[in-house]
């Protein structure tokens, strides 16, 4: 299921949050992880054994790792759940692409399986996969708790989508959490802005981005292919970061507090900024426990060039078995590189409009690799761009979409900046007035989102790859 | 590396504890806004009953889901027979439970309104790929019809139209309606030309070169450029007189004078028609169209007989549906396979011409001017699926053929090699 649907809204949050707050405390994360299996499990599910096999296997590691603290025997429970964990990932996210590539060799023929991907599996992988590490580390308590423990690997807010929450941040709060009328309050604020930049924002987005790539290739123009990108380059920030701002939401309405996972990436001035501020915990989570392990900075030249290829290949392969997904992480591993060994030197002596025209250009190029699986298509609308293969430079049809689509995109490149909420809490704090607005507008919002969903026709979920 | 920093949010929530009491009361009242909103929209949905059909949409909709194909009888037998939780299991029961809340939510058409009006605020010029047109037209827009099918379309017709012409002597002529956004060119947004109208219209004229090719589009957009009513407003098809004026064309290429235009009597029969268009488009405050019969003397001296229901009545018109949402479908009952249209009391010795029709919906307000010369075979393609070749052979006093379809149609239309099957 996701958020964005009226089945969640009508249905599955009425539900779940008359059980939670309605059973006593000690029972809540019961409750949380039951609703959370049939939150995962509408639809497919099948897949929700592998989940709780999944959590089997790390609660019994990180009890062993815990009590067999000090011998190898608890190491040797680490890398055993290091390996399950990435074995299911690998056959049911990668199997089928080695294979096929495999088949592309002569003499060699491995049939794909087409296995449906269980949505979310690189999600709460590397969320169970953190806790027998932070076990392992003493970056966190072991959890005896079983139902505690699956309460966190299958936590609804985050399972699907993220942000991917490390053990250590939330092993307090799966203890015991505050619940307050301000905390659900702002939860509900939370979770309803996270509905207005999905559905308003990049399901809006998202269609003209359909739109202009699904032209047909002779009767491209350069004006729409340009306007298709950046219509896409909205669609997945708005998409993703509304998901973390949703499960963000719902966290707090359920008395969790999860850390921020974007903070308004297309204002950077670089592209090793960019990446402080995109999807920040699955960076965190790649920083933690990968590229520090393997030594970090703290490395010779050549050893670090290897880290940071090794985590931004992983990175890139993580987003979805195919090459356009590697080749993505591996453009941005060159882009760090450059920036790295000279070009941040360079770049801070320019006027900063020129460092986010910089920023938003490699990125813009980036999101083009991203979203082609079909590389070759991909090619062609990279030329189109430039003049190769379209018809004119602009027609009447994509004059119009601009044109009629101006307000709209002026309202999301605003919205992509800290400036309205750098605004909004200045009023918040000065004028009672402004916090009364705050609520009326939080509900109309709801209702508007729900208007949306009620009459949408595109309502697309981006991480059926991931 | 594991201290908490601070989350954007909780700048705000720190805000908010600077002003604890008057924040009290307005979170309590966000709470409950939002708990009434979704638990009154869920009971609502529930509770209410299920509606089943959707005037608005003109479509059936998704009622309570169930769980198991089988909701009788015992527990284990229904196990065995594999209807237990069957339909929850193949994922059947939660993709219709999507619909089912999307279909049946109270006051469905008030959320439609506020996206319309939203979109239309956010100076869209158009939702759901209907634009805000001049004049209080809405008009659909859509920039890339499937030429490929179009071509595929007409090379069907073409050979049939040889086949007809040559091996049976019969003579068939192609006539082709705009779509709105074809006819329509002056009362579309500024900046939204003629273009693409242009473009799959110099295809179509090109492709039909080697039929008896009839350009309703010309004549009619340039009556509409005048500020005639020759296309409805909020509907996809054109007027009556839009009609009458295509009917003008075809029948002087068949050779016979057509009737003028004040011999007919103009009844207005509905002023309250919301079209296809206005369905999707969401813009509520559109205005509805006007629908005219135009009448004739000795109209009703004639018999609409729908072969798929064994139904008939006098004269063209099924005036119940002027009671319901779908109003066009008064012209001689709406969709259906198969239809005739014969003059009552004909001396068997003074053969009226039979005139074989196939066509789409524009047809059906055709049918009245038509029927002044011929008799009428009527067939809609897209339920009649048997060879038209096979069928002329069959019905020796098909003594012509008209193709009408308006351009969306011809495009979009699957079955056309159906017109063919069996011959050669």
């Amino acid at each position: 299921m996701v958020f964005s649907s009226l089945e969640f809204l009508l249905a599955f949050l009425p539900v779940t949050l008359i059980l939670y707050f309605f059973v006593p405390l000690k029972l809540r994360n019961i409750v949380l992880l039951i609703v959370s299996l049939i939150f995962y499990g509408w639809g497919e599910p099948i897949y929700v054994f592998l989940m709780m096999f999944t959590i089997a296997v790390d609660y019994v590691c990180g009890y062993f790792v815990d009590k067999w603290r000090g011998q190898r025997r608890s190491r040797n429970m680490l890398i055993f759940s290091v390996i399950i964990n990435l074995a299911i990932l690998g056959f049911f996210k990668y199997y089928d692409f080695f294979v096929t590539n495999l088949s592309l060799i002569p003499g060699i023929s491995i049939p794909p399986l087409n296995l449906g991907l269980p949505i979310g599996i690189s999600f709460y992988t590397f969320q169970s996969l953190s806790y027998v590490i932070d076990v392992y580390r003493m970056d966190a308590r072991v959890q005896k708790n079983i139902a505690s423990f699956g309460a966190y690997v299958t936590l609804y807010p985050q399972l699907i989508a993220g942000p991917i929450v490390r053990y250590q941040d939330v092993d307090d709060q799966l203890r015991e959490r505050e619940h307050s009328v301000a905390l659900f309050a702002s939860g509900i604020r939370t979770f309803t802005a996270g509905m207005c930049k999905k559905i308003l924002f990049a399901n809006t987005a998202g269609a003209l981005w359909t739109h202009f790539s699904s032209i047909p290739t002779d009767q491209r123009t350069v004006l729409g292919a340009w306007i298709g990108i950046i219509c896409y380059t909205f669609q997945i920030y708005f998409d993703f970061s509304g998901y973390s701002d949703m499960a963000i939401g719902l966290g707090k309405m359920l008395g969790f507090r999860f850390l921020e996972n974007f903070n308004y990436p297309y204002i950077s001035k670089s592209i090793t900024e960019f990446w402080r501020r995109w999807h920040i915990s699955l960076s965190t989570w790649f920083r933690e426990y990968v590229y520090i392990p393997l030594g970090g900075n703290r490395v010779g030249k050549l050893k670090l060039y290897r880290n940071l290829f090794v985590v931004w290949f992983l990175t890139g392969f993580w987003h979805g078995a195919s090459w356009n997904y590697i080749l993505w992480g591996i453009y941005y591993f060159i882009l760090l590189v450059i920036e790295k060994t000279f070009l941040l030197k360079v770049l801070e002596k320019l006027p900063s409009f020129v460092q986010h025209i910089y920023s938003l250009f490699f990125i813009l190029f980036g999101w083009l690799l991203f979203v082609s699986e079909d590389l070759g298509a991909g090619f062609v609308y990279l030329g189109n761009m430039f003049g190769v293969g379209t018809y004119a430079i602009a027609d009447s049809g994509v004059i119009f979409d601009i044109v009629r689509n101006l307000l709209f995109f002026a309202i999301l490149v605003i919205a992509a900046t800290p400036l309205p909420k750098k605004i909004f809490y200045k009023l918040y704090d000065k004028s009672n007035g402004i916090r009364v607005l705050t609520s009326a507008v939080t509900v109309i919002l709801l209702v508007v989102t729900i208007a949306y969903l009620v009459d949408s026709s595109f309502n697309p979920f981006l991480y059926f790859r991931f | 590396m594991s201290e908490k920093k601070l989350t954007e949010q909780d700048e705000l929530l720190e805000i908010q504890m600077k002003h604890k009491k008057e924040s009290r009361i307005i979170d309590i009242v966000t709470i409950v806004c939002m708990l009434v909103i979704i638990y009154g929209l869920s009971l609502g949905t529930l509770i209410l009953p299920d509606k089943e059909f959707s005037e608005a949409e003109n479509r059936a909709l998704q009622q309570k889901p169930r769980l198991s194909t089988e909701m009788e009888g015992s527990i284990v037998e229904r196990i065995a027979a594999g209807k237990f939780l069957d339909r929850l299991i193949d994922g059947r029961f939660t993709s219709e439970i999507s619909k089912y809340f999307s279909d049946q939510i109270p006051a469905r058409d008030v959320f439609v309104g506020i996206k319309g009006v939203s979109e239309i605020a956010l100076f869209k010029m158009q939702n759901n790929d209907v634009m805000l047109g001049k004049d209080g037209y809405i008009i659909e827009r859509n920039d890339y019809p499937d030429l490929e099918n179009l071509h595929k379309n007409l090379s069907a017709i073409t050979a049939f139209s040889d086949y007809v012409k040559s091996e049976l002597n019969i003579p068939v002529k192609v006539a082709v309606a705009g779509r709105g956004m074809d006819t329509l060119t002056s009362y579309t947004p500024a900046l939204y030309d003629s273009t693409f109208s242009d473009r799959i219209w110099d295809e179509l004229i090109a492709e039909s070169a080697g039929v008896d090719f009839i350009n309703l589009r010309e004549p009619l957009k340039e009556m509409a450029d005048n500020g005639e009513y020759v296309y409805y407003k909020t509907d996809h098809h054109w007027t009556t007189k839009g009609a009458y004026n295509a009917y003008k064309i075809i029948v002087e290429q068949f050779g016979i004078t057509p009737t003028e235009g004040n011999k007919f009597r103009v009844e207005t029969a509905s002023e309250s028609f919301l079209g296809t268009t206005w369905s999707s488009a969401g813009m509520k405050w559109v205005k509805p169209d006007t629908i005219e019969y135009y009448r004739y003397d000795g109209d009703e001296n004639f018999v609409t007989h729908i072969i798929d229901t064994d139904k008939s009545f006098d004269g063209f018109y099924d005036r119940s549906y002027l009671d319901v949402k779908d109003k066009y479908s008064s012209f001689i009952g709406g969709n259906n396979a198969h239809v005739t249209v014969t003059a009552k009391n004909q001396p068997s010795d003074a053969p009226r011409q039979k005139l074989l029709l196939i066509k789409d919906s524009f047809g059906h307000s055709l049918v009245p001017f038509l029927a002044q010369h011929f008799d009428l075979d009527i067939i809609d393609l897209r339920y009649f699926k048997e060879s038209m070749s096979k069928y002329i052979s069959e019905n020796p006093d098909i003594d012509g053929v008209l193709f009408l379809y308006n351009l969306d149609s011809l495009t979009s239309a699957a079955t056309m090699n159906i017109l063919n099957a069996g011959i050669k």
